[in-house]
C-alpha cells in the first residue's frame, strides 16, 4: 500500500515512509486519545473553578450546577474516567497491537468501545452537574452512566485480547504484562464496585469500604500498572534479565500489596481493616524502592531524543509518592495529615505527577510512530512539560505544607474552625496558580493532539481523493 | 511460551486476595449489620432517619457537601476517671485511701473533696488503675465509680463524644464519611446545633451566622418572594441587610430537607464497641434537689382533688 | 533479544534483584504480621481502634447500674407515645404521670394499671379523664415492668418508693390473666 502513496498527501505532510502506512486500528485509537485529551482540558477547567471558589465564596455560588461539590466532582471524574482510563487503555492497546501483524481484525471494535466510553463519560459528567453524583469519592459517576462505561471498557479490552491473540512474537516483555494486567484489573474493580454500590447496594458503611477499596485499586494498582508499563516500554532502561527480574518483582509486589491500600486509618470500621490497609501501605515501600533501583539502573547517557522528559520525571514521582505514603503510614503521620490538603496533594502527585506524566510521555513518543507524522507543534511539547512541572510544584508543595499545618491545627482544639480554614487559605493561593498552569499545559496538549488528528484526517481524505479521482484523471501513480 | 493466561491468573490471584479481604468479608461482616442496643439504657440503635432527613441526605450528596465535611469522629485514647459519689461512714479510712491515691492531696483539699461530692478524685488513668482505685475506695464504705471518656483531638473539639463506628451509618445510602475537612466534622452536627432554622439561615448566608466562615452560600436552595405586609410563616428570620430589602427568603423543600438532615445528625450513643459512661456531674446532685419541687407537686395534686 | 529473556523467565536468575530489596521485603512482612497481630483484634467486628483486642474492649466496658436506664428505655418505647417523654401526658390521649396520685400512691394500685388496663372516668390531679388505656404492660417481663414503673415514680421530680420485680410478680399472679380493664373505682378498693 505504501508504494501506492499518492503525491498530493506527501506535499501536505512531508513524512518519512508512506502516509497511508498506518494500520486500520490507528484511527479509532487516535479518537480514543483525542477524547481523553478533550476531557483532560475539561477536567482542569473544572478543577480550576473549584480552586478559585476557595478565594471567593460567592464565585458562581448562585448556580446549583456550579456549586463547589459538583464542580470538584466533575474535575476529578473527568480526569479519572475522561483522561486516565481511556489514555491508559489506548496505550495498552497500542502495545498489544504493535506485537501483531500489520492487519488486525475488527478495528471497528475500538471505535465502538471509544464511542460507548466517551458517551458514558459525557453522560456521567452532565449527571454530576445535575446533582446525580453518587457520593462515593473517585466513583462519582451516576449509576446510569456506569453501563455505558462498562460496555466501553469491555469492548476495548476484548479488542486488546484479540490483538494479543494475533501477535507474532510469542514472548511478552515486562511492559506487556503490566498493560495486560491493567486491562483486566480495571473492569474487575469497576464492575465489583458498581454492582455493590449501584445495582445491589450494600447496607451501611460496607459501601464506603467498597468505595475505598476501589479507589485504592484504581489509583495505586491500575495507575501503577499502566504508568510503570509505559516507563518500562519507553525508557532507555538497562536491558536484559536484570531489568526483567526487577520488573517482575515490581509487578508482583505492586499487585499483591497495592490492592489492599486505601482504607483510611480513621475509618469507622473494625480495627482489622484499617490495620491491614496500613500494613500493606507500608509494604508499598518495596515496589517504590524497586522502581528507584530500576530508574537508577537506566542508562541516562544514552539519551533517546524521542523520549520526552515527562517519562523520567514520572518515575521519580512514583518513587516519591511511594516513599511519602509508606513512610507516613509506618510513622503514623496520617494521624496528622488525614482530612487535610495533604490528601489532594498526594492524589495530584500520584495521578498527575506520576500517571499523567507517564501517559503524556507515552503519547508524545508513540503517536508520531503510530500515525507516521510529526507532532504539528513541537515547541508546545516542551512548553507543556514546563507548565505541567511548574504547575505540579506550585500546586502540590503548598498543599503538602498546608496539609501539615492544617493537620496540626486540627489537632489543637484551641484553634477555631474558622482560624484553621483561614490559615489553610494562604497555602491555597499558590496552589490555584499551579492549577492554572496545569490547565494551560493541558490546553497545549489538546492543541497538539487535535492538530495531529486534523493532519491525519486531512491526509486520509487527500489520499482517498487522490486514489479515487486521480486514476480517472492524469496518471499520478508512481 | 504464552504468557497471556499466566498474567491473567497472576492478576486474578492478586486481586482475589484483596477482593476476599476487602469486598467479600466486609459485605458479610458489615453488610449484614443489624440494629443494636445501646449500653446501659438498652435503647435500639440506630433508628432510621425520618423521611425528610432521609431526603436531606440526598441533597447533601447531590451538592457534594462531603468534599468539605467529614462525618467520622476519630478517637485516639480512652481515659478513665474515678468519681467519688458518697463518702460513706468511715471518713478516716477514706481520707487515707484518697491520700494514697493522690499524695498531693493535703488535708484542706481532702475536706473540700468530701464537701462537694460527687467529685473526681483520680484523673486520666487506665481502666485497670481506675478499677483498683474504686475497689480501694469502696472498701472504706464510700461509693465511687469509674467514668470512661473517649479522647482525641476531634472529641476535644466537641465534634462527638466517642469515635464513629459502623452502626452510625446503618441506614445511609450512600454513606458519606468524607475524607477532607475544609469545615468542621458533622457526625454530631445535630447534637451541637439542633435548630433547623439556624441551619436554614446558615445555608443561606454562612458568614452571617459564623463570622469568618469560608463556606459558600447555598442561595439556590432558597427563593426570594416579594415581602407582604406580614412576613410569611416559612420565611427565614434573617438579620437586616442579608436579604435584599422588600424581599423575603423562603426555603425550597430541598433546603428544609437538608437542614432537617443536618439537625438529625447525631452519633454519640454508648455502644459495646465504643465504651463510654457519663459522669455523675453536678446536674445529678441537682436532680436530687429537684424532688423538693416534685414533692410539692405531688402533695398539691391530692389537695386539689 | 527474546532469547535471553526466555531463559531468564524460568526464575533461576531471580537473585539479580538486589538482595537488600528482599531483605527489606521480609523485614517489612515480619513487621506487618506483628503489627497486625497486636492491633487488629483478629477480625472481630466490635474491636475498633484505639482498642487493640477483645480483652481490652471488655476491660473498658462501664460497670452496669448507673441510674435507671432500663426503665427509661422501656418508658420511651412503650409509654412515651401517649404519656409524653416528659411524663406530662397529652390532652385527650393520656393523663400526666408527673405528680399524679396514681403514680405516687399505692404500688399495688399502680402495678395493676399496666397489667390489665384502665377504662372509664378517672380523676388525675383534680381533672377528670375519660379514656381507655389498654393493658400495655401485660406483655412486658416482670423486671422490665418493675423498672419502668420505678422510673415513673422516680423521674421528672416524682419521688416515691421503687417497685420491685417481686411485687410485680405477685400482682400478676393475683390477677391471673385478667383481660378486663379496671375502673378507677375498682382500683380505689385496692389498698
Amino acid at each position: 500500500m505504501s508504494q501506492k502513496q499518492p503525491s498530493p498527501s506527501r506535499a501536505e505532510a512531508p513524512l518519512p515512509g508512506g502516509a497511508l502506512d498506518t494500520p486500520a486500528w490507528a484511527f479509532p485509537l487516535l479518537l480514543l486519545l483525542a477524547g481523553a485529551a478533550f476531557w483532560l482540558v475539561v477536567s482542569s477547567g473544572f478543577s480550576l473553578i473549584a480552586s478559585i471558589k476557595f478565594h471567593s465564596a460567592n464565585f458562581l455560588a448562585d448556580c446549583a450546577e456550579l456549586t463547589y461539590g459538583r464542580v470538584r466532582a466533575v474535575g476529578t471524574n473527568a480526569f479519572l474516567y475522561g483522561f486516565c482510563v481511556p489514555a491508559g487503555t489506548a496505550f495498552g492497546l497500542w502495545q498489544f497491537a504493535r506485537l501483531g501483524r500489520s492487519r488486525l481484525p475488527l478495528p471497528g471494535l475500538i471505535a465502538v468501545g471509544t464511542g460507548f466510553w466517551h458517551v458514558g463519560v459525557a453522560t456521567g459528567l452532565l449527571g454530576i452537574l445535575r446533582g446525580d453524583l453518587s457520593g462515593f469519592e473517585n466513583l462519582e459517576m451516576p449509576g446510569y452512566a456506569v453501563p455505558l462505561l462498562f460496555l466501553g471498557i469491555v469492548v476495548l479490552g476484548l479488542w486488546g485480547c484479540l490483538a494479543l491473540h494475533e501477535r507474532q512474537q510469542t514472548v511478552l516483555e515486562a511492559s506487556h504484562w503490566y498493560s495486560l494486567a491493567a486491562l483486566f484489573w480495571f473492569p474487575w474493580i469497576f464492575s465489583t464496585a458498581s454492582l455493590l454500590l449501584f445495582t445491589f447496594p450494600l447496607r451501611g458503611i460496607a459501601q464506603s469500604v467498597i468505595a475505598w477499596w476501589y479507589s485504592g485499586n484504581l489509583l495505586i494498582v491500575w495507575m501503577g500498572l499502566v504508568g510503570l508499563g509505559a516507563l518500562l516500554a519507553l525508557l532507555p532502561l538497562a536491558t536484559g534479565s536484570r531489568q526483567r527480574h526487577l520488573a517482575l518483582f515490581i509487578f508482583w509486589t505492586l499487585l499483591l500489596f497495592g490492592s489492599w491500600v486505601g482504607i483510611p486509618s480513621a475509618a469507622p470500621l473494625p480495627a482489622w481493616m484499617p490495620v491491614t490497609s496500613r500494613v500493606f501501605t507500608v509494604l508499598l515501600l518495596v515496589p517504590a524502592c524497586a522502581v528507584a533501583v530500576l530508574l537508577v539502573g537506566s542508562n541516562s547517557k544514552e539519551r533517546d531524543l524521542e523520549v520526552p522528559p515527562f517519562l523520567r520525571f514520572a518515575g521519580g514521582f512514583f518513587v516519591l509518592y511511594g516513599l511519602i505514603v509508606s513512610i507516613g503510614a509506618f510513622l503514623h503521620l496520617d494521624t496528622v495529615t488525614q482530612f487535610t490538603w495533604f490528601k489532594p496533594a498526594l492524589e495530584m502527585l500520584g495521578g498527575y505527577g506520576f500517571f499523567g506524566f507517564a501517559i503524556f510521555g507515552a503519547i508524545y513518543s508513540v503517536l508520531p510512530k503510530l500515525l507516521t507524522l510529526e507532532w504539528p507543534y513541537q515547541k508546545l511539547i516542551r512548553a507543556h512539560f514546563y507548565l505541567a512541572l511548574a504547575g505540579l510544584l506550585f500546586a502540590t508543595v503548598p498543599w503538602f505544607a498546608g496539609g501539615v499545618v492544617q493537620g496540626l491545627d486540627w489537632r489543637n482544639p484551641n484553634v477555631s474552625v474558622v482560624e484553621v480554614s483561614a490559615r489553610a487559605l494562604k497555602f491555597l493561593r499558590p496552589a490555584t496558580l499551579g492549577e492554572f498552569l496545569i490547565a494551560l499545559g493541558n490546553v497545549l496538549f489538546l492543541v497538539n493532539v487535535g492538530a495531529a488528528l486534523f493532519c491525519y484526517i486531512r491526509r486520509a481524505v487527500m489520499g482517498f481523493i487522490a486514489r479515487t479521482i486521480a486514476p480517472a484523471g492524469v496518471g499520478v501513480k508512481l | 511460551m504464552n504468557y497471556g493466561p499466566l498474567i491473567f491468573l497472576a492478576a486474578l490471584f492478586a486481586l482475589s486476595g484483596s477482593w476476599l479481604g476487602f469486598v467479600v468479608t466486609p459485605s458479610f461482616q458489615l453488610g449484614t449489620l443489624q440494629q443494636t442496643n445501646t449500653v446501659g439504657a438498652g435503647l435500639t440503635y440506630p433508628l432510621a432517619r425520618p423521611g425528610l432527613a432521609q431526603q436531606g441526605l440526598q441533597v447533601y450528596r447531590a451538592n457534594g457537601c462531603v468534599y468539605c465535611h467529614s462525618q467520622m469522629v476519630t478517637q485516639e485514647r480512652t481515659l478513665c476517671e474515678v468519681v467519688l459519689t458518697e463518702a460513706g461512714t468511715n471518713t478516716t479510712a477514706l481520707v487515707a485511701a484518697l491520700h494514697k491515691l493522690n499524695p498531693n492531696y493535703n488535708q484542706e483539699a481532702l475536706d473540700a473533696v468530701l464537701k462537694s461530692l460527687p467529685k473526681t478524685v483520680v484523673f486520666n488513668t487506665t481502666k485497670t488503675k481506675a478499677d483498683a482505685a474504686v475497689k480501694e475506695l469502696t472498701q472504706t464504705t464510700a461509693k465511687a465509680q469509674v467514668v470512661i471518656t473517649p479522647a482525641g483531638p476531634d472529641i476535644a473539639r466537641g465534634w462527638g463524644k466517642r469515635r464513629s463506628v459502623a452502626e452510625d451509618y446503618l441506614y445511609d445510602y450512600p454513606t458519606l464519611p468524607g475524607a477532607q475537612r475544609v469545615g468542621p466534622d458533622l457526625a454530631n452536627a445535630g447534637a451541637r446545633l439542633p435548630d433547623v432554622n439556624w441551619h436554614l439561615r446558615h445555608l443561606y448566608a454562612p458568614a452571617a451566622e459564623v463570622k469568618g466562615s469560608t463556606m459558600p452560600p447555598y442561595r439556590f436552595l432558597f427563593e426570594l418572594r416579594k415581602a407582604g405586609l406580614t412576613p410569611s410563616t416559612q420565611a427565614l428570620q434573617l438579620s437586616p441587610g442579608i436579604a435584599p430589602s422588600g424581599w423575603e427568603v423562603v426555603p425550597r423543600p430541598e433546603a428544609v430537607a437538608l437542614a432537617t438532615y443536618l439537625a438529625s445528625l447525631r452519633a454519640d450513643a454508648p455502644l459495646y464497641s465504643t465504651p463510654l459512661s457519663s459522669a455523675p456531674t453536678a446536674s445529678a446532685s441537682a436532680d436530687t434537689n429537684a424532688p423538693a419541687g416534685g414533692a410539692n407537686l405531688s402533695t398539691n395534686a391530692p389537695a386539689a382533688k | 533479544m527474546s532469547n535471553p529473556m526466555k531463559s531468564s523467565a524460568t526464575g533461576e536468575n531471580l537473585a539479580q534483584v538486589p538482595v537488600w530489596l528482599f531483605i527489606l521485603l521480609f523485614v517489612l512482612l515480619f513487621w506487618g504480621m506483628y503489627y497486625f497481630d497486636q492491633n487488629s483484634g483478629w477480625f472481630n467486628a466490635h474491636v475498633y481502634s484505639p482498642y487493640r483486642n477483645v480483652a481490652e474492649l471488655q476491660l473498658y466496658q462501664p460497670a452496669g447500674g448507673g441510674g435507671n436506664d432500663r426503665g427509661k428505655a422501656v418508658y420511651e418505647n412503650v409509654c412515651a407515645l401517649c404519656h409524653n417523654p416528659d411524663g406530662n401526658g397529652k390532652p385527650n390521649q393520656a393523663p400526666p404521670l408527673v405528680g399524679s396520685e396514681w403514680v405516687l400512691g399505692s404500688p399495688a394500685r399502680m402495678i395493676r394499671i399496666p397489667l390489665a388496663g384502665l377504662a372509664g372516668p378517672v380523676m388525675v390531679k383534680g381533672q377528670e379523664w375519660n379514656l381507655a388505656m389498654p393493658a400495655m404492660g401485660a406483655a412486658l417481663p416482670d423486671d422490665d415492668l418493675a423498672a419502668v414503673l420505678t422510673y415513673m415514680r422516680q423521674s421528672w421530680g416524682n419521688k416515691a418508693s421503687a417497685i420491685t420485680t417481686e411485687q410485680v410478680k405477685a400482682i400478676r399472679a393475683e390477677l391471673g390473666g385478667r383481660s378486663q380493664p379496671f375502673t378507677a373505682d375498682q382500683l380505689q378498693q385496692v389498698p
